[in-house]
């Protein structure tokens, strides 16, 4: 008897908990259906203007202070967009924050990807073409291959904001100290790796840890010697000699103890050389108004051997619009784009006080041009490594996973060349798998 | 008279079931319907962006040829046996330690200062000890070169990572199982001890015939507690090593979470996730059978 109440109370809780269960997640659908369809309120404009959001990965006081200062002009400015911004730092805003946002369905109006990611979302085609706004005459302002990596079926679906690049930083005094002259070749980039590290500082510090900024300074080794990781028709050709070499150099550079083995944090952080844990760092162009010229010199990557070529690499953001938006909320947030990144003396404004990257954009370097010029490293910058850059590799998730584990493999478990035929098996099986072609 | 009983046993349970009934719905919502969406997600190719497309059992059986997931299981196993029987064996001797003190003052302080890097909260013990384990400048090394040793790269090694990390996790998983160890010793009656000091019993044999056999379901519970956790480890993974180097420390979750949300392939990492858990599952169940736990 009591076990016959007993279950009849379990049976009326469980059929309890499941109805508050149904009621809860019908509201949590209605709620989805509203969020999903938000246009169907605000699209009407009655209420007020239509809210559009606006996610990047810009963190730094000055470049939110930037943003928000036209921000706000820009919703003083007219009455039919109200526009918000959420700065998310950079670690969880490409992993964690982005996609679940589009899973959920509450992605963002505009949004920002680097190369490292951008495949992911085009080939997802969740982004709205921009070709209406970046006009044939725009267009012909920016650098040849500004668009490429945006560029889909001949639509353009992002607005490419800034472009990175990537070279050799040292310490001037620690240099002085010992006699030494920043390396141009990959033999003195070694002496000079040894010759500077003591028990302190390490003698060179360079991307240890795997991931997105690992692979985009090693791109430019391979560069440099006129190699390629994909051959012309977009396939895999990671067991090149020049690919080899390069992993060759960074695995000899880390086994002889001479360089930074636990950074401790990302090497894009410059802090690393300027708290003084190194003596040389690879590091990019956003460092140039974080490091004392006077204090801290920059030349391009060296060079495989006496008088052969640098190379670096450019990497930037690039604006998008969601497509998963209404149509109100998709035409204010190309109002809002216009407005503020196709205006050149905005984005002189952000490229060159707010931070340093040059513009994919001719107008705006030379509008830019005092700063661009406005110290020693800026001008070394802007004199020899823009001009050996190529665009960053457009990878997608599985394929950066290759090129990754082939760096990882390359620096701790077996020889370049073994690392690099795995990694090319690897990325053959995976292409003509899944059809994909990378270009760089 | 029964009807009575009958009305007070209904309000009784509806009582009961008012009770638990916020904590379930909560459970619901944060642990089971995730766990149903993940085996549902599973069945399916998703980047999280488009759509989904049915792959069936694709992933399973993708997942067989993948030799990431069997090296990440494997490390996860390495940092288990690792986590555990330090975790257990610091823990039982800490508890023994504080208990064997004499005057509650000091047995108090002492309690307090083992427990202390429990209330830290993970992020903030791995970057801690990131700064402690710094190949050049990190005090260890700076200890180790003190008395002769040489420099060791610690988490730029693949041997010596796994082990810097499970450091992190022991040093705040013990102080809070001491507590729990504690409270069993507390339990055991003292008769016992002084009876058998009186037959001659040395500390040893007090030790392993009488407190480990009466502390036993204690010990099962933080076997199987610590077990678990050892397979959930993440947080100081992400902080000092993300994984590396060359996926020394590349343990289960960790490569959940790179699938998910550095690969976008949210289909297959969580056909692993539903792998994982089943795993933690079987284990936890023929750890009890062979412990006997009731």
């Amino acid at each position: 008897m009591k076990n016959q109440e007993l279950r009849k109370y379990v049976k009326r809780g469980i059929s309890c908990l499941v109805a508050g269960m149904m009621v809860i997640g019908m509201a949590g659908c209605q709620s989805q259906e509203n969020e999903a369809g938000k246009t169907d309120d605000s699209s009407q404009s009655v209420d007020g203007p239509v809210e559009i959001v606006y996610w990047n990965q810009w963190t730094q006081e000055d470049e939110t202070a930037f943003l928000e200062k036209y921000i706000e002009e820009y919703n003083n400015s007219q009455d039919k967009y109200h526009v918000t911004f959420l700065a998310i730092p950079f670690e969880e805003y490409t992993t964690t924050k982005l996609a679940t946002a589009f899973a959920t369905n509450e992605a963002p109006d505009i949004f920002e990807c680097s190369p490292a990611i951008i495949t992911q979302y085009l080939d997802a085609g969740v982004c709205e073409p921009l070709d209406d706004i970046i006009t044939e005459e725009i267009r012909a302002d920016f650098t040849d291959s500004a668009f490429d990596t945006v560029s889909r079926d001949g639509h353009i679906y992002g607005l490419p904001l800034d472009s990175d690049l990537v070279a050799l930083y040292y310490n001037k005094e620690i240099l002085a100290e010992h006699g030494i002259e920043p390396p141009t070749t990959w033999e003195e980039l070694k002496e000079a790796a040894a010759a500077l590290n003591t028990d302190d500082y390490s003698g060179f510090t360079f991307e240890v840890d795997k991931g997105d900024w690992q692979c985009f300074t090693f791109y430019p080794f391979v560069w440099m010697q006129g190699g390629t990781l994909f051959t012309e028709d977009g396939m895999a050709n990671l067991n090149s000699e020049e690919v080899i070499n390069a992993l060759s150099l960074w695995k000899d550079l880390l086994d002889s103890g001479n360089c930074n083995e636990t950074p401790g944090r990302s090497v894009s952080d410059i802090s690393i050389l300027t708290n003084g844990e190194t003596a040389m760092q690879i590091n990019g162009s956003w460092s140039v108004l974080r490091a004392d010229p006077e204090k801290y010199g920059v030349v391009p990557l060296p060079a495989p051997e006496e008088g052969g070529n640098s190379a670096s690499v450019s990497g930037g953001w690039n604006v998008l619009v969601s497509n998963q938006s209404s149509e109100e909320e998709i035409a204010g947030a190309k109002d809002f784009i216009s407005w503020l990144w196709l205006n050149v003396d905005h984005v002189k404004e952000f490229d060159t006080e707010a931070k340093f990257s040059y513009s994919m954009r001719n107008s705006v370097i030379e509008a830019g041009e005092d700063i661009y010029y406005s110290n020693d490293n800026a001008a070394v910058f802007s004199d020899e490594v823009i001009s050996t850059a190529k665009p960053e590799i457009a990878l997608s998730g599985e394929a950066k996973e290759i090129v990754s584990t082939m760096i990882q493999n390359a620096l701790y478990s077996m020889s370049a060349k073994e690392a690099a035929e795995i990694a090319q098996e690897d990325m053959l099986k995976y292409q003509e798998e899944s059809g994909s072609v990378f270009f760089g | 008279m029964k009807k009575k009983k009958q009305r007070r046993i209904k309000k009784e349970a509806l009582t009961a079931y008012l009770m638990i009934a916020p904590e379930m719905i909560l459970m619901l919502i944060f642990i089971f319907i995730p766990i149903i969406y993940a085996l549902y997600i599973s069945l399916f190719d998703w980047n999280a962006l488009g759509t989904k497309t049915f792959a069936g059992l694709d992933n399973y059986s993708h997942m067989l040829d993948d030799a990431t997931f069997w090296g990440s299981l494997f490390t996860t196993v390495k940092y288990a046996v690792i986590y555990v029987a330090a975790v257990y064996i610091l823990s039982l001797a800490a508890a023994v330690f504080v208990n064997s003190i004499r005057g509650n003052r000091r047995q108090q302080a002492c309690r307090v200062a083992i427990y202390l890097p429990n209330t830290i909260s993970t992020i903030v013990a791995a970057t801690l000890w990131s700064f402690l384990f710094n190949s050049r400048n990190g005090y260890i090394n700076r200890i180790v070169e003190l008395f002769g040793g040489e420099r060791q790269l610690f988490l730029g090694s693949s041997s010596q990572a796994l082990i810097c990390v499970a450091v992190v996790g022991i040093w705040i998983a013990f102080g809070y199982n001491m507590i729990i160890f504690l409270s069993a010793l507390k339990d055991v009656p003292a008769e016992y001890y002084e009876a058998a000091r009186i037959d001659g019993a040395n500390a040893v044999q007090r030790f392993f015939k009488i407190t480990f056999p009466l502390i036993k379901g204690t010990s099962i519970f933080i076997l199987i507690t610590t077990l678990i956790a050892s397979f959930q480890v993440f947080d100081q993974i992400r902080v000092m090593t993300s994984g590396g180097p060359a996926g020394a420390t590349e343990v289960t979750v960790y490569y959940i979470f790179q699938l998910a949300f550095e690969q976008y392939r949210f289909g297959y990492a969580s056909a692993i996730a539903v792998a994982l858990s089943l795993i933690i599952m079987v284990v936890t169940v023929v750890q009890m059978k062979l412990l006997k736990f009731k």
